[in-house]
């Protein structure tokens, strides 16, 4: 059956500002499917977002307070954003500003309920735990039709209809692209990345444990049958083998942390990057230079773009050395030529020789005598085989067939004027950064600086990360003396000593090479060849069924998103082509595209999921939070346009100043969305909480209060947490 | 009467390019254009031909950098080459024959300038022996000793290093008067 859901009610008891607030699909009006959710900043939008990612994907949160916090790299990874989480659904609400005291703080709990093919479902997270500033634990329990399901020691207590979970379960990515927070899109687009992109194609087509089986769980089985097998190989060659294997998993180990490392880090500079671009951007249009810096920038574009195009055309006219001045080249033309005169090479090619040897017969029809065949003999042994021959022959004939394609004196000058050009709008550009500061004071000459740095610092990361996680064997063989060192033998074969396989910088050939290698030779000690054969082939055939199946699902998923990107006729200027490696899109010159606005990860994020949607049979909400970031004018009807076209239940949580947001105003209207006003039931506008004991939180669901409510210029009334 | 192989056998060579070329590349990586264009396979054919060019001058070659990992390429001639590779053993095999004092000839030399052809290529991989390959090596190194004599090593981006490179190119072919 397909899978049809949508979100009925949401509850928070005690979690982020929320006492005991429930909020429920429809209460305007029934029929309207779409739901908007406003509240002021720092309320708790983003929270509910990623507890609702987390709790549809079955994941158990428990805080760990041994990772170190106060790195950025730690904060964004996996462990990190768990605990951040723990920590802003820890209720601060009345009990931070004093109103209520901390022991009136009741059961912390947050549930969603779903529709499921009509059938209602209960997921519940139950916090626990308490270290003065976040949750230790939040479990999962689930409320069926037939009652409830909750956590034991073996197994959480998540309990969704089958079609759920395979759609969900252990599926981050696909829930974050299902439930987005728009604040994260820009130029970073980690959910169109590679790596989420395989991780999610590979759960939904359910490839996963064939991967794990593989990677690690064949090779696991040999190592345990190896170590209680009878051995045929002196004790010292087991335990060198042993110990290399040992070596090898450990440096695996390594490099996976480090590559996730560099990831992050380099995902926090590429944001920040992005952030300092959007503030020099900010100054430049609001400043009174800003026609100029319009046009001196598009001109910089241009004269960069050119400098690129005759790079690139100067680099290939000089490997072809046809393109060397006439004196360069002409003398080998005239070397081959005077070879071709004087017939040289012209020698019998060996392998005509050797067959007039076999026939006994002379080229001249005589039979050869022992003279004959003496003579042959001694020519067979200065001879060229007929594949040299012919060598020689077709140098000797391209070489006199030669014309110039380029000339090299031209596209010299020609770089160089277009080097000049540009690098004098560079300067004109630094000359009118130079007088501007952006909001936050800081010179837009400096920030360009730190822009510039950062770029570098992410290049070096971006290099090592290629490091660590190509999986193309021909690149890894070019550049195997920084990756590879002594890991790799001087005869192409996989290093076996203990320390040399410490040198590989690539998990794909460490696993794929070094470890296959040493698994064999340890399995060949322990007499267990041919298991180590057997398991082999097994994982050569689930690679191949895993590859097949990636291949199937991804070009049936992007002729998908492609209809669907026509069908919502959307102006995005590029095209999608493949999935393989992440979302990878050209314009329309064909030029591959890099990085997307706001607005463009928006539209493909839509695409893919109403693509994966009608792929799979599945009918499924989308949550936006902060639909109208980075929007305006056109941009905002544009999107407004495309939410409109959605077909499902579509849920925005927001701010209420994004109301005001120029083209989306349209998108509230009583046909289409119901809306929803989460307040303070004695709110007052003006109003200081910190002061002011405003009441428990309620929703809110009339038009009045919708249109009405406006925090705008309140940002100081809401304080921040205190830890008590 | 044993037939003779049409194809020689020998272990397989790499090229070689000595860490500053190697350094450079790393450098400019980004303007190359993707690693399956080999970038430094262009990188070693640039130094090579430039070897080759300034031969003229002055007719002598430096060592091939030493063996190992460290220096290694490829074994063939990938990437952007791959397309050009005829014209660079013809301009190589010229270089050679010459410097084995074949570059006047007439056809009683036929026979030696053939047994030198032969030692120089082969039918598989880069075409070229390894002998044939430690030749370009030294032209390669040879190429490189100029661009680090003249500075153009210290050239931040290869729209800067380029032009420079065609003044030597055009420097090193002039015809003495």
């Amino acid at each position: 059956m397909p899978l049809d859901f949508t979100i009925e009610r949401i509850k928070w008891d005690w979690i982020c500002h929320f006492e005991e607030v429930i909020w429920e699909r429809g209460m305007n009006d029934k029929n309207v499917v779409n739901d908007a959710l406003q509240m002021r900043n720092g309320t708790g939008k983003t929270t509910t977002l990623n507890l609702i990612q987390r709790l549809v994907t079955n994941q158990t949160l428990k805080f760990d307070d041994t990772i170190d916090m106060t790195s950025d790299s730690v904060k964004r990874s996996s462990q990190g954003q768990i605990n951040n989480l723990l920590s802003k659904a820890r209720y601060s609400g009345l009990a931070a500003n004093k109103h209520i005291k901390r022991s009136e703080v009741g059961q912390p709990k947050f549930s969603v309920t779903f529709d499921v093919n009509g059938k209602k479902y209960t997921l519940i997270y139950v916090f626990s735990g308490d270290n003065g500033y976040a949750h230790l634990k939040a479990e999962i329990h689930t409320q069926t039709p037939d009652g409830m399901v909750h956590p034991n020691e073996n197994s959480s207590g998540y309990s969704m209809p089958t079609d759920f979970r395979s759609t969900f379960e252990g599926n981050q990515e696909f829930a974050e692209l299902v439930f987005i927070d728009a604040q994260q899109m820009g130029e970073n687009a980690n959910r169109l990345g590679k790596e989420a992109m395989d991780n999610m194609l590979r759960k939904m087509s359910d490839i996963t444990s064939l991967q794990y089986a593989r990677q690690h769980r064949i090779d696991d089985l040999i190592a345990a049958r190896a170590k209680k097998a009878a051995r045929s190989g002196t004790a010292q060659e087991k335990e060198s083998g042993e110990a290399a294997l040992r070596s090898i998993n450990a440096t695996i180990r390594k490099l996976k942390e480090q590559l996730q490392h560099d990831r992050s880090k380099r995902d926090t500079l590429v944001a920040k990057i992005s952030e300092w671009r959007e503030l020099i951007e900010n100054a430049q249009e609001e400043s009174e230079l800003s026609l100029d810096f319009e046009i001196k920038k598009g001109e910089l574009k241009e004269a960069e773009k050119n400098v690129k195009i005759k790079t690139d055309q100067l680099r290939d006219a000089l490997i072809n050395p046809i393109n060397l001045p006439d004196s360069a080249w002409a003398p080998v033309v005239d070397y081959y030529s005077r070879l071709s005169s004087k017939r040289i090479p012209r020698t019998i090619a060996k392998e005509y020789l050797s067959t007039i040897m076999n026939e006994e017969v002379c080229i001249c029809g005589r039979d050869l005598d022992e003279h004959g065949k003496e003579c042959i003999t001694q020519r067979m042994k200065d001879s060229m085989g007929l594949s040299i021959l012919s060598e020689v022959y077709i140098m000797k004939d391209r070489v006199a067939d030669f014309e110039k394609t380029e000339d090299i004196e031209k596209l010299k000058k020609s770089l160089e004027r277009a080097v000049l050009k540009r690098d004098q709008l560079e300067t004109d550009v630094s000359g009118l950064n130079s007088r501007l500061s952006t909001t936050g004071g800081e010179s837009v000459a400096d920030l360009t600086a730190k822009l510039t740095t950062a770029e570098n610092e992410v290049e070096i990361l971006n290099g090592n990360i290629e490091m660590y996680s190509s999986t193309d064997n021909a690149t890894i063989e070019m550049n195997k003396a920084k990756w590879l060192r002594r890991s790799r033998n001087s005869n192409g074969t996989p290093s076996e000593g203990r320390g040399k396989v410490r040198d590989c910088k690539n998990i794909h050939y460490a696993e794929t090479q070094i470890k296959k290698n040493l698994t064999k030779k340890v399995s060949t000690i322990a007499g267990i060849a041919d298991l180590y054969e057997a398991g082999n082939a097994l994982s050569n055939v689930l690679e191949h069924v895993e590859m097949r199946v990636l291949e199937k699902l991804s070009s049936e998923l992007l002729l998908r998103v492609n209809d669907h990107i026509d069908n919502f006729n959307m102006q995005v200027g590029f095209e999608i082509n493949s999935l393989e490696k992440g979302v990878e899109a050209e314009m329309p010159d064909g030029t591959p595209k890099m990085g997307y606005s706001t607005g463009e990860e928006m539209s493909v994020v839509i695409c893919i999921v109403e693509a994966i949607a009608s792929l799979t049979s599945t009918k499924l909400p989308l949550i936006v939070d902060n639909p109208t970031k980075g929007l305006g004018g056109d941009k905002g009807a544009g999107m407004r346009d495309l939410y409109r076209r959605i077909d499902g239940q579509v849920m925005f949580f927001m701010y209420d100043t994004e109301k005001e947001v120029k083209g989306f105003r349209g998108y509230f209207d009583p046909s289409f969305v119901n809306p929803s006003t989460f307040l303070r039931e004695l709110e007052s506008p003006g109003q200081n909480q910190a002061e002011v004991n405003q009441g428990r939180f309620i929703v809110k669901y009339d038009w009045d209060t919708w249109n009405s409510y406006d925090t705008s210029g309140e940002e100081d009334n809401h304080r921040k947490e205190v830890n008590h | 009467m044993a037939k003779e192989s049409s194809t020689k056998k020998e272990g397989a060579g790499y090229f070689r390019l000595g860490p500053g070329g190697r350094g450079f590349v790393e450098k400019t990586k980004s303007e190359w254009g993707p690693q399956l264009s080999a970038p430094m396979m262009q990188m070693y054919w640039l130094c090579t031909q430039l070897g080759l060019v300034a031969y003229s001058k002055d007719s002598s070659v430096p060592d091939a950098p030493p063996g190992g990992n460290q220096n290694e390429l490829l074994q063939i001639f990938g990437g952007k080459t791959r397309e050009y590779q005829v014209y660079y053993r013809s301009f190589l095999m010229y270089r050679h024959l010459g410097s084995l004092g074949y570059l006047d000839f007439d056809e009683e030399m036929s026979e030696p300038i053939e047994q030198a052809m032969n030692a120089f290529l082969q039918s598989s991989g880069s075409h070229l022996t390894n002998a044939g390959m430690k030749v370009m090596d030294s032209f390669a190194q040879k190429g490189w000793d100029i661009i680090e004599g003249r500075g153009l090593n210290e050239a931040q981006t290869l729209s800067d290093f380029l032009p420079h490179y065609v003044e030597l190119i055009i420097e090193y072919s002039s015809v003495d008067e």
